[in-house]
Formats: C-alpha cells, structure tokens, sequence
C-alpha cells in the first residue's frame, strides 16, 4: 500500500491515431505512460497476439522435389487470415469442456502439363466451418471480411514448384497460437516504438554561424534539411520536423567540426511520448492487433492485482523483504 | 621417390567449393612434410599467378598442399604430331638466326653466343645479338596461334602466320636467360611437353593474349595493375597481367573485399568455405553417396566477386544473407560465441539436413538371402487372440506419453484405409514402417532402436531385423532397389536427418570470423532499429574485430546494406578500382582507392537516409531503453559449418565399464565418458575442490565394496563360496532362507570371521593382484579389527 502523502502515480494514458491508410499499416502516438508501459505493448504485439496457423500436416503422398517436413514448414508460414481467431480455442486454452479447435485444409495437385506448375496457397482447401481463415490472398475471401487489402498486389504464395507427373496430396491442419510459441503465429512483420525527440535551440551559441555556414552544417548532418529549416528572413535554424532526427551522434560530431558549443544543440528523448508502426501481414487488420494487444496487457496486468491483492499469496513475500 | 602412398584422394562432395578444390590442388609430397627447413613451402616468384598465395591450409600441409589460380591451366596431352612440331620449330628458328647444332660440331660458348634448347634437347645456337628479336618474334606467333585456336580468326590487319610458323604451339614457352655474371645458364629454352603449367597474360608489344610458364615468368616484367608502376624508376613492362585477381584461386577469390583483411583470416576463409553446409549438387534424388550435407534454405550472397558470377556459384549456394548487429548483448556472445533470432530459425534459416545412405548387398551374404519379413505375428498382437490386419501396439494417449508419438499407423476403419489409398498396419513386427518386402515406406519417421528393414535367411527362413542405431530421429527418404534376373541384388536406403541449427553448432562469415550459436534468442528480447523496427539475426561481439582486423567484414556489412536498400547485388571483389587505375601517374594510391569505396557506400547510405558508417540507433528489447551508442548492424553473408553438436556432444551418467579395471569406458559410440585425466585433476587440487576430486576419479569411476580379511591383511585372500546345505531339511520347504547364498571365506585362514568390507577403487584390486603375481604381498591393516 503506497503512504497517503506520496504523491498519486496514477496516469492517464492516451492512444493518438496518426496514419491507418490501409489494415497492413498503422502509426499511432502513445503518450502519458512510461517506456516500460510502451514495450510491453510492442511485445504483446509481436508474440502474444493470437493467430491461425498450420500446425500438423499429414502427407499422403508427395512426389516433388521438396522434401516433407520442408513443405509442412512452408505451410506453416502461410500467413492465415485470423479475424475469427478470439472465438477458437488453442491446445492450451482446452479443457474438458471446450476442445482445441482445429481447421482443417486439404491440398490434391497433380501436375499433368509441361510446363512447370506452381502449387500455390490458392491450392489449399479449407474444410471446416470457418470461412474466414483462408490463406492471406486467398480469391475466394468471403467479401466484407475486415482484412481486405489491394487484392492487385496480393498474389498466392509459392509452396513448392512441380513438373509432369509429380504429386502432392495432404492434410494440414491450423490451430490457434502466440508468436512466444512459434514465430509463425506473429501477427506482424514488425512492430516499433520510437521516442519523441526534444530539441532545443541555442539561438546565440548558433549564431556564431553565417548563413552559409548554417546551410552547409545542415547539409552535413543526415536528413539535417528535415529536421531543421533554415529561415531566410530571419536567418536562423528552426525545428522543422523533430522526428527526421533518429538519435544518432553524427550531430554532435558536425557541431564539434564546426567549432559550436556542445550546448547550441540539445537533443533528449522525451520519456512519456511514444511513436509506434506496426506492420502487419494480412492476417489481422493492425487496428485488432493493438487492440487485442491492449486487452492482453490488461488482463494480465489483472492477473497480477488479484495476485497482488491476495495477502495470502503475497505476505511472505513482504516479510522475506523486510527480513 | 620415398612416397608410397596418398597419391589419390577421394573428391569429396561435401560442397562444391570442397569438390572444386580438390581437382585444382597439388601436393608437394609427403616427403617434405617432415623436412625441417621452410624452403619448400614458400611462395617463389615463378608461382606467382599459378599457385594461390592465399588458398593453402595452415599449419603441417602449409605451402605444401597448394591450389591453382584461377586462370592457371595445364598441357594435359602431348603434341599431336611431335616430331612435325619439332622440326618446325627448328625452322623457324633457322629462319631467326639460329644455327642448327651438327654432330661433332662444338658449340660456342656464351656470351657472345647462346644455346637454343627445345624440350632439353639442344637445338642449335644463335648469335646473342640476335636472340632478343627471335624471342619477340616467337611470342608474337605464340599470340596469333593461341587467337587462332581461342578465337578462331585473327584481329583485321595482324599477318597471319606463314609455313611452320603455324605450327607453334600456343602453350610452348618461351623462356630466354640472358647472360648474367654469376646468374643462371644463360640460353633460350622451350618448352612443348606435357604436366606444364602455363597462365594467360597480355602481351603489350601487340596487345593481344599469350600464354606463359612459370620459368618464363621470372624472366618477364608482368605489370600487376595495383602495382602503380613498379618499385623500380624505368622499368620496362613486357607483359601486363589480365586483371587484380590474377593470384587467386578459385576459393579464394570469392571471398568479399578479401584485400581488407588481414592475409591469415583469407586463409581461414578458404578452409572454412570447403567446411560449409551447402549445396553440393543438385540431383540429390538420384544419388547415393554415403553422406550429404545441404543446406535448406540458402540465398546468393548481396555482396560477391566477380568470380562468384564467372563461375555461377549461384548454381551451388553456399550461405544465407543474416542481419548482423555487432554488439555486447546479453553476454552469451563472449568468446566468438553468437546469437541467433529465434525468430529466424523459426522461419528457416541456416536449416539443414543430412542424407545418409545404407546398401544392403544381398549378393555379400553366404548363403545369399532375400529382403523380406517374417510372417509370424508379434506376440504382443498375438496376445489378445489373433492377429488381424490393423491391429497395432497399444500406445498411451497423452502427447508427451509417447515414446515414439510421429509414428501412427493407419486403422483398418479409417478413410485412408476404406479408400484403398494406405495401407493399414499388418500383423507382423515393424509393420508400422515396414513394408511385407523387408523395405521401409519411403517417408516413415524412424526413432532409434526401431527395425527398418529385414532380411531372411533362406536355410532356416527365419527373419532378421536391423534396427536403427544412434541417437537422432531420421526419415527414410527413398528406397533403391538395383537387381539381376528377378532377384535383387541390392537395395538402397536414403535417410534423411533434419538439422535445424542447434546451440553447439558453428557458423561462419566469409572473414574466417567462426563462431559457435550460444542461444536462440526470444524475438521481442533482440534489439531493435527504432527507425526500422529491424531485429538482427544475429550478434556477434565486437571484440571479433580488433586483433583479428577483418575489415572486409565490416566492408560487407556496409556495402550489402547499402545494396539491399537499392535492391541490388554489389560488387565486392578485392582490389577494386585499380583494373580501371591510370598507369600512367600514381594517382590512384591505395589509400585513396580504398577511401573512395567507403565513400560510396556511406553516400549510398546517407541518400537512403540511413547513417553514413553503418550505425543506428537501437532499442533494447528487454527494457524498452536506447542504447547509448550506435549499433553498426548490416547483412553479412554467414555460412552453416558442417561441424554439428548432434553429431559431437558426449555425455553419460553411467553406462558400460571395462571389465578389467571397472572404470568407465571411452569412445562417444560406446556410450562412455570423457578422461579425467592428470591436468584436470591438478586443476581441482589447485583449487582444493576435494570433493569434486573424490567425486569424479572415485564415485562415478570405479568405487567398489571389496572384502578384506583383517587377520590375513589380504585383499585377495577372500573368496566366495556357496554356504553348506545344513542337513534339518528346512531347505525341501523353503524355509532355509540362505541356502545356494554364497558366503564369503578367507582362502589363507579358512574363516571368514575377519572379513570386512572395505570401499576402495577395483584399481587396487587390480593392483594388488599384479602385485601378487610378482610375489609381493599387498597388507591392509583395518583400523577396527583386532589384529
Ligand atoms: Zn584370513
């Protein structure tokens, strides 16, 4: 229990929504909370968030070029559309009650022609009750499902290449999953966070500089013409766009070169201000990514209150400390 | 010759580097292998461009065991018609001012004239004044009868050659030593025979291309074009060479920016390139070598020499493109150890397998037997009555219950079976992997200790079954059968073991940088790029780089970043901007060519809005806080070592002893232990661990219980006899407990009243009988016992 006359840590954390142009990007600002908050965010993201993939194949026959347990780990790669994935139940999630949900995909190709023959994820056939988990790029998608991209630059994916004669026939089967398990069931391609830059300007220490001393020290740091502007009329350096500046020391070293003091320019990251990206990879629009990535987070940090709060549990843990 | 052996060796496909290698080596004999002076083994100046500098092993075979340069070729057969050539050759020399040498004739000694020798045979003498000339002349034919046989015309405005001329051969060489005082024996002399090695150079008098021997070479200025214009003022070049990587092999020259490293790791590269992992040819369905590595999944490496395309290495890839990041994370890349994503090896990086071929020659056997089964059923399916057609072994249901949980067999009920497709289980043993020919299913999950295939012996029919030995799961990838009239004769099984990279196994880049995978890393505990949200494949430590100066590395990292950002391969051969280097001023040094490079990548870079020298700023993964330097982090092309843990690692708990001494046997097929031996004890006393000591070299070694006789002090003396029947007749109802017990006995006092026992190691034991064979009697005096 915290004593009455500390001040309260109570915050208020905010989530500012900057680019969701389309489901497989999005940027937003987390602000109001520590960094400790944002990275168990971006870890939730990348390893905890459910997702369907192919787990077990079963290979009835296989004639081409690559070998069984090649193809299974090719399929398991697939990324599979997982919307439907908060009504399923993983292997861990079962119990007597509720059985692990597995969907279940048939693939039969036989190559008759001469020219060589690509065995696609288009080739694979679901055959179960859930329309929804077809393979990322899937034609037959059922329209209206939320992760609907630009289907022109979604092409199937590639399993395995086949000439005259050869045969793949099997059975695969998905199951729910987190990427802490397989990094097939991540459900982006990345997920970032950045700090905010603050930078602050010494107007005195920068006007040692002439005009074209500041234009060639500009041009001398990377991406200096974005993070500064120089000002024609008033002839000064301003903060054009702080972000451009990604915390490398090149700064620094240009300022030594050009004799200003090491106080013209100061750069810190703020510590309450977080510009994260995600990239996702079809499977679930970015937008339930983090939104699931956040109920995760709550949940657990739950799990921790009643563990906390049940003084049986957490007693001999206080003493053992005051020992 | 004092060799009698090691004149073939096997050509080896463990990868095509390896394979490649083994058909342009040359070894200098085993005789100078013991011989203690270095001279032999040094580099001379006549093999330069015909043997690598960089492409031999180090340690014993160094300088022995070289390889050819790339464009080194040799005269593998004889003139067509050599007595033609012969002669003319004479002619043309004749026409040159030569005279021909007559029987009984003496001829003139230099300097005022010089001897003309073709093949060792003299051939006649010519003038001094005149040998220069001739010797221009001859090369001159040389380039225009090698142009008539490579191209096939000759460049417009060349005279063609007339008469005997065009009979020179285009290999002869040409090796003319002008008098010198105290120099070698001056002369002309040529050579046509075969076993020669002789390299293209250009010929600067015409432009055009010659060929050269090693003797011809050291009396030729060959301009290098890295050399600027010589270490000496108004030398007059004669030859120029065809380009900067005219020493390297084949191997060598495929190392990256291999001129920014210290000479010994290019070295390390050459011998680490024919260790790798990697695709050592492509029909693997159709071949039958005893062992194969191959890599899964490999990728053509961003930056490559020119070589790398010239010889299509891309046909035989050898690595995969990783992420390195260079930094101390984590501290599980101490040592050359390194970390992978394990995320990355989750998507198949770096995967590998391993094919293994067994042959069954059934024509071997005496008398010859047959592949097939034994049709009686096992007994377990016999046990609850009789044996049917999809009856299997009962197994327990539980996931992690299952000994053997890959292998299922189909049941007589299930679709798979009702469609006619599979087979179900028969009622015989192995039926679950065997077919009813004693063959395995190609396919089949095979664990240790399980039968594959079976043989009968037709005499008493019966069947024998060969099971599975080691200790790694493997798949059975294809049966062969090969045979003679409607029998076969032999039959061939390809095992297929997976090899994802385990914690153990080694890697390498192409800077003879190794190291061993020390973790898999978690993804979300890697750094990140905060501009990229890149995690690495892989770290390695900095401390890799200092004393070990592979710049070229480091050179890769840069350049295949800045490539990969453009979408492009680049080009990292060695010496590059010198083939274009004007001869004509020293302007382009070494140091400014060098600068220029990294000037190019660092723009590269900068226009894509990265930082200049390869650095970012990364996040760390565990706390979420920033580094507070920036990491140099880029793609390096890394190989997979086919040295394995799976295939090394030692370990027991107990198993067999040697039954003289007790102690733990040797030899990791056998199950046994690693030797504790002399150093490793000194090290435990040094440390006064005596415990431990007593642990290892007492408990886990040959600790036994022996009996002692207390009044004999004997360890010997005491033996075990069978205790007397006592006469009661107890014993014919089970109630004389201890009889048939044995009981022990003193040999020398007949009673066993003083026998204690005693823990000692059975070495002693041993020891003690030694002992006694030698006469010497071996007293134990028991503290305890009254004596
Ligand atoms: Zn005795």
């Amino acid at each position: 229990m915290a004593p009455a006359n500390k001040p309260s840590t109570r915050r208020t954390p905010q989530v500012r929504l900057r680019n969701y142009d389309s489901d497989d990007y999005c940027e937003f600002e987390l602000l109001g909370t520590d960094v400790s908050v944002a990275n168990a965010l971006r870890r939730i993201i990348l390893s905890h968030v459910p997702t369907i993939a192919i787990e077990l194949v079963e290979i009835e026959r296989n004639s081409t070029v690559l070998n069984d347990e090649f193809i299974a780990h090719r399929l398991g790669l697939i990324p599979i559309v997982s919307t439907d994935v908060g009504i399923l139940t993983s292997p861990y999630e079962a119990n007597d009650d509720k059985q692990c949900d597995e969907l279940e995909y048939e693939l039969n190709v036989r190559c008759t022609g001469d020219e060589t023959m690509d065995v696609t994820s288009e080739d694979l056939r679901p055959h179960n009750s859930w329309p929804n988990a077809l393979p990322v790029g899937h034609s037959q998608r059922p329209q209206g499902s939320a992760a609907q991209g630009n289907a022109a630059d979604e092409r199937p994916i590639v399993i395995v290449k086949m000439r005259r004669g050869q045969e793949l026939k099997l059975k695969a089967m998905a199951r729910k999953g987190t990427g802490k398990d397989h990094a097939k069931w991540s459900p982006v391609a990345t997920a970032r966070f950045q700090y905010r830059p603050d930078i602050q300007l010494d107007q005195d220490a920068l006007s040692r500089l002439s005009f074209q001393e500041k234009e060639s020290f500009l041009n001398s740091i990377p991406r200096g013409k974005m993070i500064f502007r120089l000002n024609p009329h008033t002839s000064e350096i301003e903060v054009n766009d702080a972000e451009a500046y990604l915390f490398d020391r090149q700064i620094f070293e240009r300022m030594e070169e050009f004799s200003l003091p090491p106080d013209a320019i100061t750069i810190r990251p703020l510590p309450d201000y977080f510009i994260f990206k995600v990239e996702g990879t079809g499977v679930l629009p970015c937008a339930t990514i983090v939104s699931m990535a956040i109920d995760i987070l709550r949940e657990k940090l739950a799990v921790l209150h009643t563990e906390v709060q049940n003084q049986e549990n957490f007693a001999p843990m206080l003493s053992d400390a005051a020992a | 010759m004092s060799q009698s052996s090691g004149f073939t060796v096997v050509a080896e496909r463990l990868n095509f580097f390896r394979y490649m290698s083994h058909f342009r080596s040359v070894h200098r004999g085993a005789y100078f292998a013991q011989l203690r002076t270095t001279a032999v083994r040094k580099l001379m100046p006549e093999s330069w461009g015909f043997l690598c500098p960089v492409h031999t092993p180090d340690g014993a075979p160094c300088g022995l065991l070289n390889h050819f340069a790339a464009a080194c070729r040799i005269v593998t057969w004889p003139l067509d018609d050599p007595l033609a050539t012969r002669t003319a050759i004479a002619q043309v020399m004749t026409s040159l001012g030569m005279i021909p040498s007559m029987p009984l004739r003496p001829i003139p000694a230099p300097p005022q004239y010089t001897p003309v020798t073709l093949d060792g045979i003299i051939l006649g003498h010519m003038q001094t004044s005149l040998v220069e000339a001739a010797v221009a002349r001859l090369r001159v034919l040389k380039t225009l009868t090698l142009a008539m046989s490579e191209v096939g015309s000759l460049p417009t405005g060349t005279v063609p050659p007339q008469g005997p001329e065009e009979l020179i051969p285009p290999h002869m060489e040409v090796a003319h030593i002008p008098y010198a005082r105290g120099g070698p024996y001056p002369g002309v002399y040529l050579h046509t025979a075969p076993a020669r090695m002789h390299r293209p150079v250009t010929h600067l008098a015409s432009g055009m291309r010659e060929l050269i021997g090693s003797l011809e070479q050291s009396h030729l200025n060959v301009r290098c074009p890295d050399g600027g214009l010589g270490g000496s003022k108004g030398l007059v070049y004669s030859h120029a060479e065809e380009g900067t990587g005219a020493m390297l092999s084949i191997v060598a020259s495929l190392t990256p920016f291999s001129d920014y490293n210290q000479s010994p790791r290019n070295m390390y590269q050459c011998q680490m390139g024919k260790q790798t992992m990697g695709t050592p040819l492509q029909a693997f369905p159709h071949r039958t070598d005893g062992k194969l590595y191959r890599i899964m999944s490999p990728q053509t490496p961003v930056a490559r020499t020119k070589r790398y395309d010239a010889y299509c290495m891309d046909e035989h890839p050898n690595g995969t493109n990783m992420v390195v990041a260079v930094l101390a994370y984590t501290s599980y890349d101490m040592e050359d150890a390194m970390i992978l994503n394990r995320a990355g090896i989750h998507r198949g990086l770096a995967r590998g397998v391993v094919y293994k071929n067994e042959t069954i020659d059934l024509r071997r056997r005496n008398p010859p037997a047959y592949l097939g089964i034994d049709p009686k059923p096992p007994a377990k399916a016999m046990r609850g009555g009789f044996a049917r057609i999809g009856d299997a072994e009962e197994r327990p249901k539980t996931i992690f219950g299952q000994k053997f949980p890959q292998n299922e067999p189909s049941k007589a009920e299930s679709a798979a079976v009702s469609q006619k497709k599979v087979q179900p289980v028969g009622g015989y043993a192995d039926a679950e992997r065997m077919g009813t020919d004693g063959l395995p299913h190609p396919g089949t999950v095979l664990y240790p200790g399980q039968g594959y295939y079976s043989i009968v012996e037709p005499i008493s029919g019966k069947a024998k079954t060969t099971v599975l030995k080691g200790e790694e799961v493997v798949n059975i990838d294809q049966v062969t059968l090969l045979g003679g009239d409607n029998r076969w004769a032999k039959a061939n099984i390809t095992m297929r073991i997976p090899r994802p990279p385990y914690i153990g196994d080694k890697f390498s880049s192409r800077h003879g940088q190794k190291g061993v995978l020390s973790q898999h890393y978690p993804d979300t505990d890697m750094p990140f790029c905060a501009a990229t949200g890149m995690r690495p494949d892989l770290i390695i430590n900095p401390h890799a780089f200092p004393s070990r100066m592979t710049i070229g590395m480091l050179l890769e990292s840069l350049a295949s970043k800045a490539a990969v950002l453009g979408g492009q391969f680049v080009n990292a051969s060695p010496f590059q901007g010198f083939d274009e280097a004007d001869y004509s001023s020293e302007a382009a040094t070494d140091a400014q060519s060098r600068a220029r490079l990294v000037k190019k990548f660092a723009d590269q870079l900068e226009s894509f809005g990265f930082q200049r020298h390869g650095g970012e700023t990364m996040i760390s993964g565990i706390t979420g806080e920033e580094f507070a330097a920036d990491i140099f982090i880029g793609p390096v092309y890394y190989q997979r070592l086919r040295h394995m843990v799976a295939d090394k690692f030692q370990v027991r708990s107990t198993g067999g002893v040697n039954a003289m001494t007790r102690q733990p046997i040797k030899g990791r097929k056998l199950g046994g232990g690693i030797r504790f031996g002399e150093m490793e004890r000194d090290a435990l006393l040094a440390h006064g661990a005596a415990n431990l000591l007593h642990d290892r070299l007492h408990t886990c070694s040959d600790y036994s219980v022996l009996p002692v006789c207390g009044r004999c002090k004997s360890l010997l003396s005491p033996h075990a006899k069978p205790r007397q029947r006592n006469m009661t007749g107890l014993a014919d109802f089970g109630l004389d407990g201890d009889a048939g017990r044995e009981v022990l006995t003193c040999r020398s006092c007949g009673s066993g009243s003083a026998i204690e026992q005693v823990a000692c190691p059975f070495i002693f034991h041993y020891l003690a009988t030694e002992l006694a064979a030698m006469n010497i009697k071996c007293n134990l005096t028991l503290r305890n016992t009254p004596s």
